[in-house]
C-alpha cells in the first residue's frame, strides 16, 4: 500500500484553523477588531453624499459634460523644450523647415550624419513645442507650417547649397520655407539664394561693376592719343630698321591704314 | 409597446480606423505618378499634407514600386491638388489619363475614398503564378 502511495502523485495535507467549534455566533458583543483591521474597516466605508432634494438644480442637470476635457497642466519639461527650440532659432542665422514624408531611420541618419559633417543640424520639434516657443516672438508666423510631420534644419547662410545638394538625394524631406538672417523666404527663394555667389565675390563683382564705369571713360578720352603714339612708334622702327623691299612694301600698307584711320 | 431597436449594434472606430480601413485597400498598380502641390502657407493643407505622409509609407509604395511620388512645394497661395497620371496600358481600356483631385476642402479620409473609388478600381487583378514542381513535371512527361 505504501508503496503505489508513493508511486502516486503525493497530495498535501491541507492546513486547517478551527475558528469555531459548535458553540453560539456571538452577535451582540463583537470583540474590538485588532487596529489594522479597523483601519481597513474604517477605510471601505461607504460615502452617501447629501439626498437629492437637497442638491441645487445645477447639479442635477444629465446633460453630457466635458468630463475627459483637456486640462492645461504646466509641464516644466515642454518649458525647457520650448526654451531650447528658441535658442537654436536665435543662434543660427539659417532656419529650414521641411516637411517629413515616410522615412526610416535606416534612411534618415545619414542624412543627419551628412549635414552634421556640413555644421547643420537636423532636430525635429512638435507642434506645442514651437507653438510656446515663438509665442510673443517674431518667428510667430512658422506655427502655420507646424500641421502635419515636420523637420527643422538650423545652421549658417554658407552652406545653403550644400544643403540643397543633400536634401536633392532624399525625396521624404521636402523643403518648405526658411529664414535667412530674420527674413523669412519661401521655397524658390531659397533655391535663388543658394545659387547666389559668396559675399566677398558678390561685392568683388560690385566694385569692379562701379569701377568699370569710369575706367571705360578714361579708356575712352585716350583712345585716339594712344592710337597715335602707337603709330608713331611704328614710324620709328621701320625707319630704323634695314630698308628692305617687304619694309617698303609693309610702309605703304601702313601709310594707307594711317590715312584711312585719320581721315 | 416597446419601440423597436434602431441604432448600430457595433460602434465605429473612429476616422483613424476609416483611415486605417481605406489605407489597407489601396492598391496604386494603376498609378504611373503621383503628384502632390501645395502651399505650405496655406489654410486648409494640413489633410493634403497627411495624405502625402500615407501615401510615402513603405507598404503603400509597395503596391506599385515603379509609381513615383513627387511633391511639388508652391508660393502662389494656389489650392491643393493630387494629380494621378493612369499607366497609359490601362489608360487606353479606362479611357481616363489623368485623376485631379483638388484637396482645398477635402479631408484625408475622403481623399483616401476617392483614391479608392477611382485609382484602386483601374488596379489590373493579381496573377496568380503557377509554378509547376518537378515531381508535377515528371508526372506529366508521363
Amino acid at each position: 500500500m505504501a508503496l503505489t502511495n508513493r508511486a502516486l502523485l503525493q497530495t498535501s495535507a491541507p492546513l486547517l484553523f478551527t475558528r469555531r467549534f459548535r458553540g453560539k455566533i456571538n452577535v451582540q458583543k463583537p470583540r474590538k477588531p485588532h487596529f489594522g483591521r479597523q483601519i481597513l474597516i474604517d477605510i471601505s466605508k461607504p460615502f452617501f453624499g447629501p439626498p437629492k432634494y437637497m442638491l441645487p438644480e445645477i447639479v442635477k442637470c444629465e446633460k453630457a459634460k466635458d468630463t475627459f476635457g483637456r486640462k492645461e497642466i504646466d509641464n516644466p519639461f515642454e518649458r525647457i523644450l520650448a526654451n531650447e527650440c528658441l535658442n537654436w532659432f536665435n543662434t543660427s542665422k539659417m532656419v529650414i523647415f521641411l516637411h517629413v514624408n515616410s522615412i526610416s531611420m535606416e534612411d534618415q541618419t545619414p542624412i543627419f550624419a551628412a549635414l552634421k559633417k556640413n555644421d547643420m543640424h537636423l532636430r525635429t520639434y512638435g507642434k506645442k513645442i514651437v507653438g510656446m516657443a515663438t509665442k510673443g516672438t517674431r518667428y510667430e508666423a512658422v506655427n502655420q507650417l507646424f500641421t502635419s510631420h515636420q523637420n527643422i534644419i538650423f545652421g549658417q547662410p554658407e552652406n545653403a547649397a550644400k544643403m540643397f545638394k543633400i536634401l536633392k538625394k532624399t525625396p521624404q524631406l521636402v523643403i518648405m520655407a526658411g529664414i535667412i538672417q530674420d527674413k523669412l523666404l519661401s521655397k524658390n527663394d531659397l533655391v535663388e539664394f543658394s545659387k547666389l555667389p559668396s559675399l566677398d565675390l558678390a561685392r568683388s563683382q560690385l566694385c569692379s561693376v562701379l569701377q568699370s564705369a569710369g575706367s571705360c571713360l578714361v579708356g575712352q578720352l585716350n583712345q585716339n592719343q594712344q592710337i597715335l603714339v602707337s603709330h608713331l612708334e611704328k614710324h620709328i622702327s621701320i625707319q630704323n630698321s634695314p630698308i628692305t623691299e617687304d619694309n617698303k612694301a609693309d610702309a605703304k600698307v601702313e601709310d594707307k591704314t594711317d590715312a584711312n584711320v585719320e581721315s | 409597446m416597446s419601440i423597436p431597436y434602431s441604432g448600430t449594434i457595433r460602434r465605429s472606430g473612429g476616422v483613424v480606423s476609416a483611415i486605417g480601413k481605406q489605407l489597407r485597400a489601396v492598391n496604386l498598380k494603376a498609378a504611373k505618378r503621383i503628384t502632390v502641390k501645395f502651399d505650405p502657407f496655406g489654410d486648409n493643407v494640413v489633410h493634403t499634407r497627411n495624405f502625402l505622409h500615407f501615401m510615402s509609407s513603405p507598404k503603400i509604395i509597395l503596391t506599385n514600386p515603379n509609381c513615383v511620388l513627387k511633391t511639388e512645394i508652391v508660393c502662389d497661395r494656389s489650392e491643393p491638388t493630387v494629380d494621378i497620371t493612369i499607366v497609359p496600358s490601362i489608360a487606353e481600356t479606362a479611357n481616363i489619363k489623368k485623376v485631379t483631385l483638388k484637396s482645398g476642402n477635402l479631408t484625408c479620409l475622403e481623399l483616401l475614398q476617392l483614391l479608392n473609388k477611382h485609382i484602386t478600381t483601374l488596379a489590373p487583378a493579381d496573377q496568380i503564378s503557377t509554378t509547376i514542381t518537378k515531381s508535377e513535371k515528371k508526372g506529366k512527361k508521363k
